[in-house]
């Protein structure tokens, strides 16, 4: 009796596998996969050229920058071959943690031209995973409303079940039969996806890309069997096909494209949100004490005369100030650093007030997407791929450690070397610009009196000898790197997962258990 | 034919399919309702906000220099037909600062809240509704019109009848069309209501207006549904097969096509990031360079010893700077926008595209509008200008160097005299103009599927017909 199975699924299998339904939605899938993954690709590598672009500016203003005010060594995360597949909210592009000293936040950027364009942003955009959703759902579902009911009406249902094979054999071969069916369209799109990636020189797949890769199918496969679970339930519970397909259509609508219109309209627009200009009068706030605790250290501290303190600057940095001037800057950067990093951590509590709100709208989605087989499946892809807004949070918070780190490391090599190296590149042995600054008179610092015209001219001409010394440069040994933790493992990931694909798995089994009860008691006339 | 028409219409609004999707239909348009009410009510604390903020700076203005170096702020006006077509009302930059001094460029942003947390999604407003919903439905109408009919054996009945097979097309055709003109006059009522009791909604007759133009898009385009239906479903030996066809067919149009526009654009166009800010720093470029060659300008009191020659010097060359920085300014502006057209022309291709932008520029909104508002700002700094000009020009003590705020007039000027921006939205003749392109696009599409479908129903064997699907 269990072998008649094999041979029921081989019927079902040939079947399909000849109808004109399934040839013209194989030839869509294969041509949209490769279409999309083609482009996808494409753009893979414009966005690899710009992560390139912008890390080598990086290497290069690290390079040339003299002091540690100037040094922003900002994170740069690459384009992760993947979101060729799923691009997600990161757009399949490289990310950013800007490493801001004064002025911080706890979010990424793109790296890319096209990310900041108010033209381009309205475009919604297209990878494998969406093209799946849509084309191959649908293939489920034309597969499987008229499995029973469409047999029962042509007669068919009656011969079948005069065999000797049991109702609960035949049902659960019509289901194998049927899911087969589906996949061989996925693993001809599937594979040709891979060939198309791999024929791009700058993919690149580590061994853990391939295990999330190949999770991918293993959840499309999943994805795909209970859209055809479900159409062959709706097929079981209706006596016509006409019935049956008319349900299934509406069904597929409104769970597909229906689901993924409506539900980030309703989070936007049902959620509050604090208005940005709330922000902007916190920070501008912050901005004023800061400024204030400043005026007030410099009361405590007065400074000397201008003299003191008059420099050649030049590219942004003071050089060739008096030695007791440097005295008071030095003094004046400690005390600066502290209150401005004070003042970073409160602005960006105030940001996060604001904006997280905003960024729990996306989260909302994202939970409940999972409630729709078709949206359910695009987010489990985007958090195989690490493209969701959980991703990029992850990459945001490890930024966040990295700069605390920058700082512990700042402040260590001010202790051992003095503020000076904060804001000039003056070694100490420097001769200052004005030697004897308590003899100097206001007049003759204007701009165009004699004194400091002559001066500024000794200071330029110091400067073409000086610029080139090696102590000039800056010494970026112990500058903590960016190590790995940046992004989410797969265990991680799979976590995150879980509740999504508890519910796919109960659906598909509810719909399997669902349909053979039913089929037990099916009225064949 | 009148007879088939009736007979079709009683059938269609007795089955299963019509009754379904007339709910849905006007569910999606409930939810529309709902949602744009909401929208509209945070809208209006935005927009209250948006103008104290944009007040606010005209407050500060002391003087004429102070009015002249003053960052000002300008923003755009909802159309209020935003739950009919949002058309980038949200994301295009809806917010220009701006000020009357040289040598600095203009910044671009959007005017109220958005969510860059989010993934991109489409506003569900009425286009989406029809473009997806309501094209859909024209599917599940017509797909088995003339196939289903032919598998039961039915059209040969029908055609033995004294009328020609275009009129039995037509009878169909007017039917389907009837049910779903049907929906979309019920729905978007429904949404109507909602928003006049929800939101306060005038409801003018100038949106009545609006509403004529956008049901008569609506017919066109459902009607290219509904007659690509119909041939696809002469032309199939079966109605599954013609389904399956023409679902795909929908999906390709309507999702995954515009989809890949963005793509498209992005491989066609390249808009380096440079270039964004290129205007900003060509202009200060030659101020920094003007200053360390020591031809910057002095102190005024310095300056007016020998009748500002260093600055009208300075003035003189900055003007010129400004010129070519605004200049790289808009090459950048229309390098985005070539970009986008990019995509415009593929999404075009498709004819739900076709439709959204054709009642996009009907109702004054979409891309011209952008457009329209981005002319305006750099119009009103122009007007800012000449305002201020003319107030300089009054004061005998100014040195007259205009639009450097520190060798202008200190008389004193009060904000509220200063002239004020106001958007003026797109003329109707400007949106028809608009429309041109892709109103004929949908025409000659629509076309093209009747023509289809009148070739497939002539060509139509009727003997042949198996019972069976795919044998």
């Amino acid at each position: 009796m269990a072998n008649q199975i094999p041979i029921l699924i081989r019927k079902e299998l040939l079947a399909h596998l000849r109808t004109l339904r399934l040839v013209v939605a194989l030839v869509f899938t294969v041509v949209l996969c490769l279409f999309t993954t083609i482009m996808g690709s494409l753009d893979y590598s414009l966005n690899m050229r710009a992560y390139e672009k912008a890390v080598d500016e990086l290497h290069q203003g690290m390079d040339e920058a003299r002091v540690f005010e100037a040094l922003q060594p900002d994170m740069y995360v690459p384009p992760q071959p993947v979101q060729i597949l799923c691009r997600g909210i990161v757009q399949g592009a490289g990310q950013r943690f800007r490493l801001f000293l004064r002025d911080y936040f706890l979010g990424v950027d793109q790296v890319g031209a096209s990310s900041a364009d108010d033209l381009m942003n309205t475009l919604v955009q297209v990878d494998f995973v969406s093209v799946v959703s849509l084309v191959l759902s649908f293939l489920a579902i034309a597969l499987g409303f008229d499995a029973i009911c469409g047999e029962r009406e042509q007669g068919t249902l009656r011969l079948l079940l005069s065999h000797s094979v049991s109702r609960g054999q035949v049902v659960v071969a019509k289901l194998l039969g049927g899911v087969l069916s589906v996949w061989s369209p996925l693993a001809i799109a599937f594979v040709a996806s891979l060939l198309v990636m791999q024929a791009n020189p700058d993919v690149h797949l580590t061994g853990d890309d391939w295990l999330r890769l190949f999770l991918l199918f293993l959840l499309t496969c999943l994805f795909l069997a209970e859209m055809f679970a479900l159409s062959v339930l709706v097929s079981v519970y209706t006596r016509h096909a006409s019935t049956s397909l008319i349900v299934c259509l509406f069904g597929w609508l409104i769970l597909g494209s229906g689901y993924s219109s409506a539900l980030p309209a309703v989070a936007r627009h049902t959620l509050d949100w604090p208005p940005w200009q709330e922000f902007i009068e916190g920070r501008n706030a912050e901005w004023q004490h800061f400024y204030e605790a400043m005026d007030e250290w410099e009361e405590g501290h007065p400074p000397l005369t201008p003299a003191y303190y008059r420099g050649f600057r030049r590219d942004g940095i003071l050089r060739y100030v008096h030695p007791q001037g440097y005295e008071w800057l030095d003094a004046r950067a400690a005390f600066e650093f502290d209150k401005m990093l004070e003042m970073a951590d409160r602005v960006e509590k105030i940001r996060w007030q604001n904006q997280s709100p905003l960024a729990e709208q996306q989260f909302v989605v994202d939970e409940w997407s999972v409630l729709s087989p078709v949206t359910g499946y695009r987010v489990l892809g985007k958090w195989l791929a690490r493209s969701t807004l959980e991703d990029r949070f992850q990459i945001a918070r490890y930024g966040f450690r990295y700069r605390e780190s920058y700082i512990d490391f700042l402040r260590a090599r001010f202790a051992a070397e003095g503020w000076r190296r904060w804001y000039t590149d003056d070694p100490p042995d420097t001769t200052p610009m004005i030697e004897d600054p308590a003899s100097v008179t206001p007049e003759m610092l204007a701009g165009d009196a004699p004194f400091l015209q002559e001066r500024l001219a000794w200071a330029e001409d110091r400067w073409q000898d000086d610029r080139d010394d090696p102590r000039r440069r800056l010494d970026l040994t112990g500058l903590p790197e960016v190590g790995p933790g940046w992004q989410r493992t797969l265990p991680e990931s799979l976590q995150r997962m879980m509740s999504g694909l508890t519910i796919m798995i109960l659906t598909l089994g509810l719909a399997v258990l669902l349909t053979v009860r039913r089929f037990q008691t099916y009225q064949l006339s | 034919m009148g007879v088939i028409y009736l007979q079709q219409l009683r059938e269609y609004f007795a089955s299963f399919r019509v009754q379904i999707g007339l709910f849905v239909v006007l569910l999606f348009f409930l939810l529309n309702g709902v949602l744009a009410s909401l929208r509209i009510e945070q809208m209006r604390e935005d927009d209250a906000l948006l103008r104290a903020n944009i007040e606010q700076r005209y407050e500060r203005v002391q003087t004429v220099a102070s009015g002249a170096s003053t960052r000002f702020r300008v923003a755009n006006e909802p159309t209020g037909t935003e739950f009919m077509s949002e058309g980038g009302f949200n994301w295009f930059w809806g917010s220009v600062w701006m000020t009357a001094e040289t040598g600095v460029f203009m910044g671009f942003y959007y005017a109220r809240d958005i969510n860059v947390w989010m993934d991109r999604f489409e506003s569900l407003d009425w286009t989406l509704i029809v473009r997806l919903v309501l094209s859909f439905l024209c599917i599940v109408l017509a797909y088995d019109g003339i196939a289903g009919e032919a598998e039961r054996g039915t059209l040969r009945l029908v055609l033995a009848y004294p009328i020609s097979r275009i009129q039995v097309l037509l009878a169909k055709f007017s039917a389907q069309l009837t049910v779903l003109g049907t929906a979309f006059v019920l729905g978007s009522l429904i949404s109507l209501v909602i928003l006049s009791f929800g939101a306060d909604l005038a409801l003018t007759v100038e949106l009545l207006g609006k509403y004529l133009l956008y049901g008569a898009a609506v017919g066109i385009y459902l009607s290219l549904f509904l007659l690509l239906s119909l041939g696809v479903s002469a032309l199939m030996r079966s109605s599954v097969s013609a389904l399956v066809l023409l679902t795909l067919t929908w999906a390709v149009v309507n999702i995954i096509l515009p989809q890949s526009s963005y793509l498209a654009a992005v491989r066609t166009v390249e808009v380096p990031e440079e270039m964004r800010s290129e205007a900003g720093s060509y202009m200060s470029q030659v101020r920094w360079s003007l200053y360390n060659e020591g031809r910057g300008p002095r102190s005024p009191e310095t300056a007016r010893a020998d009748d500002y020659a260093v600055e009208r010097r300075y003035a003189r060359l900055m003007e010129d700077a400004e010129k070519e920085g605004y200049r790289l300014g808009q090459v950048w502006l229309d390098r985005k926008v070539e970009r986008y057209e990019v995509a415009r022309t593929v999404n075009l291709l498709s004819p739900a595209y076709a439709f959204q932008y054709a009642v996009e520029a009907l109702l004054g909104t979409g891309l011209p509008k952008r457009q329209h508002f981005l002319d305006q700002a750099f119009e009103y700094r122009e007007t800012l200008r000449s305002f201020l000009r003319e107030r300089d020009a009054g004061d005998g003590d100014s040195p007259h160097l205009l639009f450097h705020s520190e060798f202008m007039s200190q008389e004193p000027l009060d904000g509220d005299q200063m002239p004020r921006f106001v958007e003026q939205p797109l003329s109707p003749a400007d949106g028809v103009a608009f429309s041109v392109v892709p109103f004929v696009v949908l025409l000659v599409e629509t076309l093209a599927s009747f023509l289809f479908a009148l070739w497939a129903v002539n060509r139509l064997d009727v003997t042949g017909y198996a019972m069976a699907e795919d044998s």
